[in-house]
């Protein structure tokens, strides 16, 4: 199958400091590829470079066969490529269903009508597909951290990506909505390939085919969850910044 | 407040049909004031626009107003006498300035728009003062012939016709941007000033949309300037000066920097104190002569008071 998302040799200092340093990654439609590595391995990085909110200084980006590494955030989530943030973004001033309303990029007309008819449907859809319902008319920023989460993963799928990064989703979750969060990943539809930067192990292990794995700035390990469970390279990585 | 904020969508028909009467209500003087707080409130309305709904503080509207104004009194000065003429000219003209500068203004943030803004702002003032072929220089433009709104209709020729033109494009211009901001555009800026990072991330091209808005507020600023040279029949540079750009954004802190009928309101405020309670012998004549300390407390005051001004929004974070 061809790659949905070709990463080859990407890196990005910060002067003399290499936050990544030559990273090659591939990633299938509807792949489900987790991203892990110690605090400081460059997962973020990595991410917002796919993503376009940090430009790379060095390698290429390439999404559905096309080179992506010079376009901006806007061209390339209009393109495919949606995400959520580590703090997840919301538009604080408007209620839930306009939050979803305005991520799903309607042509003006359907954006009208969709305050009654069937985008608004669909917006309904895909909050109570997250767990949101009842808080519709709610002012997002009035949701509480958890919620945002969910309604920020409702936007980032009203966009229709074919490939969804996640930053991090279940940062600040209580163990409870850690599960609510992992059968909620489980549910999304398998035309989305998803790229998973979590720092909750148990919550990786469970949701992805393949793991990678990040170790200052550099690529350690690919591999399926047994695989990556059992790596010395793996245990290594975490033992060095952890003993 | 919330009773104030629940009122909104029928405030400004109130508004209009409260100030309407004035026109037979109050003295010359007086009416001629609340002219003057019209116009200076349509300038405020659109520093409000950007201010608290695109996120782009402002100190610069003044830079359109001054084009727009220049450009009604070059009209009347050529015998184009019709107001309505006059006006979208004039709005064009500050839109067309808006365009050019947009580049400048849409990419910058915060303090630092508000910088780019004042430099626009007092440039241009400073272009006014000094291009006399077009703008007789600090002399000003006289612009004495008064303009009949529409072809077949009277001339502007009372204090009280003036003051019924003027309340209707205010009314007009106002209520078509109220329209808009509840339409899907008011959402994609809210959008656009509430986070950013997340419409670049859903695809929407936030820098379009903001010099979409930076364009009509400059239009509004220049139909403001063409009000202006309606009721004053004179500009100079000095109608667009830092001391009206500072009002003018005290009057939007006031109103509620989210909400255009805010703006009016404001507006009607800091005008009124400027011009009636700090040049009028009330307090025993103390006051007098102390426009920009009273003017001063009376922001500290709101500040402090009303931190989100008389018609602001709530903000979710509060």
């Amino acid at each position: 199958m061809s790659d949905l998302l070709a990463v080859d040799g990407l890196g990005r200092r910060y002067g003399d400091l290499a936050a990544l340093d030559g990273v090659d990654l591939r990633v299938a439609p509807g792949d489900r590829l987790g991203l892990i590595g110690p605090n400081g391995a460059g997962k973020s990085t990595l991410l917002n470079l796919i993503a376009g909110s940090l430009r790379p200084t060095a390698g290429r980006i390439r999404f559905d066969g096309r080179d992506v590494t010079r376009l901006a955030p806007a061209r390339r989530a209009r393109l495919g490529i949606g995400r959520t943030h580590q703090h997840p973004a919301v538009w604080a001033s408007l209620p839930a269903l306009d939050n979803v309303l305005v991520a799903a990029r309607l042509p003006w007309g359907r954006f009208r009508a969709g305050r009654r008819a069937k985008p608004r449907e669909h917006a309904r859809e895909l909050l109570a597909g997250v767990g949101l319902t009842g808080v519709e008319q709610t002012l997002a920023g009035a949701l509480s951290h958890g919620q945002r989460r969910q309604l920020e993963l409702a936007m980032a799928l009203a966009g229709e990506p074919r490939l969804l990064l996640l930053d991090e989703p279940a940062a600040g979750l209580a163990p409870p909505e850690v599960e609510v969060l992992a059968s909620l990943l489980a549910s999304l539809p398998l035309t989305v390939a998803i790229l998973l930067v979590e720092h909750h192990l148990d919550l990786v292990y469970g949701f992805a085919d393949r793991i990678t794995v990040l170790h200052s700035g550099r690529h350690v390990h690919t591999g399926t969850v047994p695989e990556t469970r059992s790596s010395p390279e793996v245990a290594a990585a975490y033992a060095g910044v952890a003993p | 407040m919330s009773i104030l904020r629940r009122l909104t969508p029928l405030g400004f028909p109130a508004l209009i049909v409260v100030l309407l009467p004035m026109a037979w209500v109050l003295d010359d003087y007086a009416t001629k004031t609340l002219t003057s707080i019209l116009v200076l409130g349509l300038l405020a309305a659109s520093v409000a626009l950007l201010t608290g709904v695109a996120g782009l503080p402002t100190l610069g509207q003044t830079a359109p107003y001054l084009v727009g104004a220049y450009t009604a009194a070059t009209l009347v000065r050529h015998d184009v006498s019709i107001g309505v003429v006059q006006l979208l000219a004039a709005a064009a003209a500050g839109a067309l300035f808006s365009l050019v500068t947009a580049p400048l203004v849409v990419y910058a943030r915060g303090v630092v728009v508000l910088m780019i803004t004042l430099a626009l702002g007092e440039l241009t003032m400073t272009v006014a003062g000094r291009w006399k072929s077009v703008t007789h220089g600090t002399d000003g433009l006289l612009a004495f012939a008064a303009p009949a709104p529409l072809p077949g209709l009277v001339t502007l020729d009372t204090d009280r016709a003036t003051y019924l033109y003027v309340l209707t494009v205010v009314a007009v211009l106002v209520g078509v941007m109220l329209l808009v901001l509840r339409s899907p555009a008011g959402a994609l800026l809210r959008a656009a000033r509430d986070g950013e990072a997340r419409m670049r991330a859903s695809g929407h091209p936030v820098a379009g949309y903001l010099t979409v808005a930076y364009v009509a507020a400059g239009g509004l600023a220049g139909a403001a300037g063409s009000l202006l040279v309606t009721v004053e029949r004179y500009v100079s540079p000095g109608a667009g000066g830092f001391d009206i750009s500072a009002l003018v954004l005290l009057a939007v802190v006031i109103g509620g920097a989210t909400s255009l009928v805010g703006a009016l309101l404001g507006a009607g405020l800091v005008v009124a104190t400027r011009d009636w309670i700090a040049s009028r012998d009330w307090f025993g004549g103390s006051m007098a002569g102390h426009a920009p300390l009273v003017l001063g407390g009376l922001f500290i005051l709101c500040v402090y008071l009303l931190p989100r001004g008389l018609l602001g929004k709530r903000t979710a974070h509060e």
